[in-house]
């Protein structure tokens, strides 16, 4: 939620996460609903399933933001690079973007003169803006960034001790939230 | 990109607390883990949300965290008074826990009146140093910050407003030096 961009999928955890709670509830449906035990699990159970929708929900959104983005992204990657979207995630992406550009010859372009009916992709493109300032707390020791302020010469180092906390640019950090020795708060 | 109130309470409501249940129960297998088994009378530890539920049905009673009394409470407030920066506080989430277990568990904890009135001039003075800390910084027009001890609740306060500044200035600044070099 706290990442300017969309980051990479963790499908095995969704899945798990789902399993459990599915076997959950299958043993729930089991047991009479006075029992006391009941309403503790299915409080669990709702509780993670919040979890996991608001972070399908995110990466949604997320998707439909920098669609263009993400899509030529897709096209670009190699065979051996891992993919930013989940199977279902890329089709979904793909669906939304024929579907708006039909929507959009249909109600409108149709109509243009002739030499004015393409769509063009590259306005479209929104790139998630990576210099975004978030919050970020360090989990272990980390050797230090450089941090730039937007001019060529305003550049900082910045030391990363544990259990520290920071204001700054995604862009610095990035590649630590991927391996998790950086937490957004 | 920001979070609201409620979605920090649920996080803070994932911290394990003290209860002593009034009842008898085995082990109970949650995903997350285990917790019990229950005797009454035997304090036993679960997640914050359990205990509010099993208070809210009468069904145990909540021992207050070890930071929660009010000569702990007085120290925090002084050191948070003399120090210009800011001092960890014992609890991550020390403001949602405080109004969570006193609005469910008034009885089971000691001086609640004063302790919710500490507590909450601590927040108060954090607060208030937020905001002049923030001041301060946009004025030098600083670009980093390091901002250690401040708890989710109140970096959540000056969200979405305090990234979105600092996003504008650093491309003002981009557009400037962009336009600077142009013109060398």
């Amino acid at each position: 939620m706290l990442a300017p961009e969309l980051l990479s999928p963790q499908t095995e955890l969704v899945d798990c996460l789902l399993e459990q709670t599915k076997n959950m509830e299958e043993n729930l449906m089991a047991i009479s609903k006075s029992d006391f035990r009941f309403a503790l699990h299915r409080m669990e159970v709702e509780r993670i399933r919040y979890i996991v929708t608001s972070y399908l929900r995110i990466r949604l959104e997320k998707i439909e933001k920098f669609l263009c983005y993400l899509l030529n992204n897709e096209n670009k990657r190699q065979r051996n690079e891992p993919s930013l979207l989940t199977e279902d995630e890329l089709k979904f992406a793909q669906e939304l973007s024929s579907n708006t550009e039909s929507h959009l010859k249909t109600l409108g372009l149709r109509h243009m003169p002739t030499n004015m009916r393409d769509i063009n992709t590259q306005k479209f493109m929104i790139a998630p803006n990576r210099d975004s300032y978030v919050f970020a707390r360090v989990k272990d020791d980390a050797p230090s960034v450089l941090v730039s302020d937007g001019t060529s010469e305003g550049e900082m180092e910045v030391e990363l001790l544990k259990n520290s906390q920071h204001l700054l640019p995604y862009r610095s950090i990035a590649s630590l939230v991927q391996n998790n020795v950086v937490n957004l708060m | 990109m920001s979070m609201n109130p409620a979605q920090v309470e649920f996080l803070a409501e994932n911290q394990t607390i003290q209860i002593t249940p009034n009842f008898s129960h085995d082990r109970l297998y949650l995903i997350c883990g285990e917790v019990g088994p229950f005797r009454p009378g035997i304090p036993v530890q679960v997640p914050l949300w359990m205990a509010i539920n099993l208070k809210q049905r009468q069904k145990c009673r909540i021992t207050a965290p070890e930071w929660m009394t009010v000569e702990t409470l007085v120290k925090i407030k002084e050191d948070e008074g003399q120090s210009k920066t800011f001092t960890p506080m014992p609890d991550e989430h020390y403001m949602v826990t405080t109004q969570l277990i006193l609005g469910a568990a008034p009885h089971d904890i000691a001086n609640t009146d004063e302790i919710r009135i500490l507590v909450k001039d601590i927040w108060d003075m954090r607060i208030a140093k937020l905001r002049s800390s923030v001041d301060a910084f946009l004025k030098i027009g600083g670009s980093l910050a390091k901002v250690d001890h401040l708890t989710l609740m109140e970096i959540n306060t000056v969200r979405p407003f305090l990234p979105h500044a600092l996003d504008q200035l650093f491309r003002l600044r981009q557009e400037k030096n962009s336009t600077y070099n142009q013109t060398q």
